[in-house]
């Protein structure tokens, strides 16, 4: 892991991992889309709505492990100072909010026709919005602090201290009585998901964790650039 | 032949489908092109800012 906290390997790396990673990304959403939208069946009770699952479920799961990625990243910032962690968990944040506000809001539209609402008080979704507000208060906290080792730290802390929202957005389905139906895709007992519908499920769940690194690697790329212009700007004005 | 030819007919669910994919497809090709312009504008930026260090 030490390897990879020299800037200079790790963005050769992410270098030659990028043109892959894109590619893949591309293969992935166009097999999901078209198994998603052509191939997969109807659902004998939700009907055609059924197709809004292969949107809403991968960005719901990739919400809830792209928190977790952050806060795994924070403890590795807070505790080994590695210098990458905390600019990886800082670029991962933004992917996570709009994967966040996405179930948030294709399962309100989702809702609608089966549940006859935009939005209920209900436990799942509550425990997702408070996922979004955290997503929020974290990016928040790195715009509104000018001592970037100072939103390093106070982020790292929202980011360990919310990550106990993650086992409740999970078990809230199984704790409290819920309008949002069980789990279906890891349960005790195996997948209750057809083949038909879950291969559609796992390729869209392939394409947006590849989306994911993707784009985490173009921001990570972006924030060593923008830390290094820094320095690069401080010794000028040192120089001057 | 239109795009509408070319989508399955979804019945009385079709907006909530559509308006789900459509939602979720301009969020994710903004977010990307955002994040890889500023990858883009910073490198250009630093490239520019080592190579005037490197002439003085």
């Amino acid at each position: 892991m030490h390897k990879f906290a020299n800037p200079v390997r790790f963005n050769r790396l992410a270098s030659a991992l990028l043109p892959w990673t894109f590619a893949l990304t591309v293969i992935a959403f166009a097999a999901g889309l078209y198994y998603a939208i052509y191939v997969s069946p109807a659902d004998y009770q939700q009907g055609e709505s059924v197709r809004i699952m292969y949107v809403h479920v991968p960005a719901a799961s990739l919400s809830l492990a792209i928190y977790v990625f952050m806060a795994a990243a924070s403890a590795v910032f807070i505790i080994w100072k590695h210098p990458l962690a905390v600019l990886g968990a800082k670029a991962a944040a933004p992917i996570g909010m709009v994967y966040c506000g996405l179930a948030l809001a294709t399962g309100s539209i989702w809702g609608k026709p089966m549940w006859g609402a935009w939005w209920q008080w209900d436990a799942r979704l509550t425990s997702m919005l408070v996922l979004f507000f955290l997503y929020l208060g974290y990016m928040a906290l790195w715009q509104v602090m000018e001592d970037s080792n100072k939103a390093a730290k106070t982020s790292s802390i929202l980011a360990l201290v919310g990550v106990v929202n993650i086992p409740i957005i999970k078990f809230s389905v199984e704790w409290w009585n819920t309008l949002h139906q069980p789990s279906s895709l890891i349960r005790e007992g195996g997948s209750a998901i057809d083949p038909s519908m879950m291969t559609p499920l796992l390729l869209m769940l392939a394409a947006y964790a590849l989306y994911f690194v993707t784009v985490l690697l173009w921001r990570m790329k972006a924030e060593m650039a923008e830390k290094r212009l820094e320095l690069a700007l401080r010794e000028k004005v040192t120089w001057s | 032949m239109t795009i509408l030819n070319i989508l399955p007919s979804l019945g009385r669910y079709a907006e909530f489908v559509w308006s789900s994919y459509s939602l979720s497809l301009v969020a994710l090709v903004v977010l990307a092109i955002l994040s890889w312009r500023k990858k883009k504008v910073l490198e250009k930026r630093l490239e520019q800012i080592t190579a005037k260090r490197s002439k003085t």
